[in-house]
């Protein structure tokens, strides 16, 4: 396979991570989050500055940016508990364009510049290069896309899909909505930190840009296209939507036009996603949508 | 000391005082219902005991711990259970899953039970046993939504039976129901206090509370009118008043 294709591969699987975090929030426990570019960019940039101003190798800064981003995210997490629905998704709007003005206006993060000459990623004396490392990645989504299942089906799942139908019925029947609110929250962040720091050391440079509010759009557009609250569906929604501009070349400059398409369409006509299961997405994006009334 | 007891209990929404130094005693084992015109207070006495809403004055205890004020999920695992008055299942889960999430309880409180996996099989027979108690038991595969209102009364039963109660409130659970399925929830609930599960009932319904209820509690106005055993109520002229004006039965003011 060309560099190029293989360059699209990783590219594929760092979205895919990254849309599994955000399935998390959204899917499962049903708190609509449009920052998830935010604790991408705080996983990239913990990477990027552990790997070029402390000399942690690849898989330390890696393992480190995680909970870090975790931690984060869940500190957000406790705020959010203030703010319901729509509110909620205009606090994670606001906290995505705050993340990246102290990215962008602080010199001890890079200002405009960013941080630069990331080294290339190795696993002890080995330098991965493009076809390892676009194999790291992809293996490493399929492994959180696991690790999302299991949550799934484990209690929390349950508790989750408690929290996303009913909070306070959930409540009623000894859910603690509160709490299952800010795990969901900091164990997004572990894989949007994983996510981050993928991105951080396949770019080998990153800029405040990279994690801009079309970001996090295009992310929810890559999960409501798969199936919201689906594994596979965030798998396949950021394949399709990593592939589709680069297959139609001379649509590429309009990417983020594309998104919002699809983001449009798809909540319009096929509210489950590709692969979403009877009305599941339907039901979490109702919050995005004028409420229907309740069966 | 009684099992449950309401401390006078007051609530205020701004300047509406909803419920006004309300009082009285359920004991174990018993079927309490409580009774009133529209307005009349009932719902918020009931969240008010539930902990949905915070008293201004006044508690609720049950058997020793304050009730009142609590968030719900504190009281869950304390062996409050509650119904709404408006049926809230989940509605994209099945009907076995609703009962199972109830099932949960104290692992949503630990790393090692949270990550667990759910749906063991001696879970899956419980929620199984208890939707066959209630009369669910052909439904188990359904979403929860596309279950009729009866069904879906009976379904919230058997979640907040998932929680092995102490205490069973329950909001108005014949309102709008066909008369089959009332008849259902009355064998239902009769069951249940043979068992010896100690009920809390807010029904607009009076003759259907009067006919199942151990003791009921008359409010209006917020305040307490009056409070002993059915035949009691139903004869004391204070609650033929409240009702419809001197003259009329009780029993024929049910809407």
């Amino acid at each position: 396979m060309s560099q190029y294709v293989l360059s699209v591969i990783a590219s594929g699987g760092v979205w895919a991570i990254l849309t599994l975090s955000l399935n998390l929030i959204t899917g499962y426990a049903g708190q609509v989050s449009l920052g998830q570019a935010a604790f991408f960019a705080i996983g990239a940039y913990a990477a990027a500055m552990l790997s070029t101003r402390t000399g942690f190798g690849f898989v330390p800064a890696v393992l480190a940016a995680m909970p870090i981003t975790g931690v984060a995210a869940a500190a957000l997490g406790l705020l959010a508990l203030r703010v319901k629905d729509d509110f909620l998704v205009f606090a994670t709007i606001g906290v995505n364009f705050i993340v990246v003005a102290i990215l962008q206006y602080t010199d001890a993060f890079g200002g405009a510049q960013g941080i630069v000459a990331i080294p290339l990623p190795a696993i002890g004396p080995v330098t991965l290069q493009i076809g390892a490392y676009a194999g790291l990645v992809v293996a490493l989504a399929l492994l959180a896309g696991f690790a999302s299942r299991w949550v799934e089906r484990s209690w929390l799942g349950y508790g989750f899909a408690a929290v996303r139908q009913d909070e306070l019925a959930a409540r009623t029947i000894g859910v603690p909505a509160a709490q299952l609110k800010v795990v969901a929250f900091a164990l997004a962040g572990l894989l949007a930190g994983l996510a981050g720091a993928l991105y951080a050391y396949f770019l080998g440079n990153v800029f405040p840009q990279n994690f801009a509010f079309v970001i996090s759009i295009q992310v929810m557009a890559m999960l409501v296209l798969g199936g919201l609250g689906t594994v596979p569906g965030a798998i396949v929604g950021a394949a399709v939507l990593t592939a589709l501009p680069e297959i139609l070349r001379p649509l590429a400059d309009y990417r983020y036009t594309i998104f919002g398409l699809v983001l449009v369409i798809t909540v319009s006509f096929l509210p489950g996603g590709i692969m979403g299961h009877g009305g599941l997405g339907d039901r979490a994006l109702g919050r995005l949508r004028p409420r229907r009334a309740a069966t | 000391m009684s099992f449950l007891a309401a401390e006078q209990l007051s609530v205020s929404f701004g300047r509406l005082t909803a419920l006004d130094g309300v009082s009285f005693d359920v004991e174990r084992g018993q079927l309490v219902a409580v009774i009133g015109p529209n307005g009349a207070g009932k719902t918020t006495l009931f969240n008010a005991i539930a902990g949905a809403v915070r008293p201004a004055r006044g508690r609720a205890v049950l058997d020793g711990r304050v009730v009142s004020g609590r968030p719900p999920h504190r009281n869950a695992l304390a062996g409050v259970a509650r119904t709404f008055q408006v049926a809230r299942p989940f509605h994209e889960l099945t009907v076995r899953d609703n009962v199972l999430v109830g099932l949960g309880r104290a692992r949503y409180y630990r790393l090692g039970g949270l990550l667990r996996r759910a749906r063991s099989s001696a879970d899956i027979e419980r929620a199984e046993a208890l939707l066959g108690d209630v009369g669910l038991g052909e439904s188990m595969e359904r979403l929860a939504g596309e279950l009729p209102l009866g069904h879906l009364r009976l379904l919230e039963i058997a979640r907040a039976l998932a929680l092995s109660p102490r205490l069973l409130m329950l909001d108005e659970p014949a309102a709008g129901l066909r008369d089959t399925e009332e008849a259902a929830l009355e064998a239902l609930l009769r069951r249940l206090r043979e068992q010896g599960l100690t009920m809390l009932l807010v029904e607009h319904d009076v003759e259907f509370a009067l006919r199942v209820a151990d003791r009921a509690v008359v409010l209006t106005a917020g305040r307490k009118l009056a409070e002993g055993a059915p035949e009691e109520v139903r004869t004391n002229p204070e609650v033929i008043d409240a009702y419809l004006g001197t003259g009329t039965e009780a029993g024929d003011a049910t809407r």
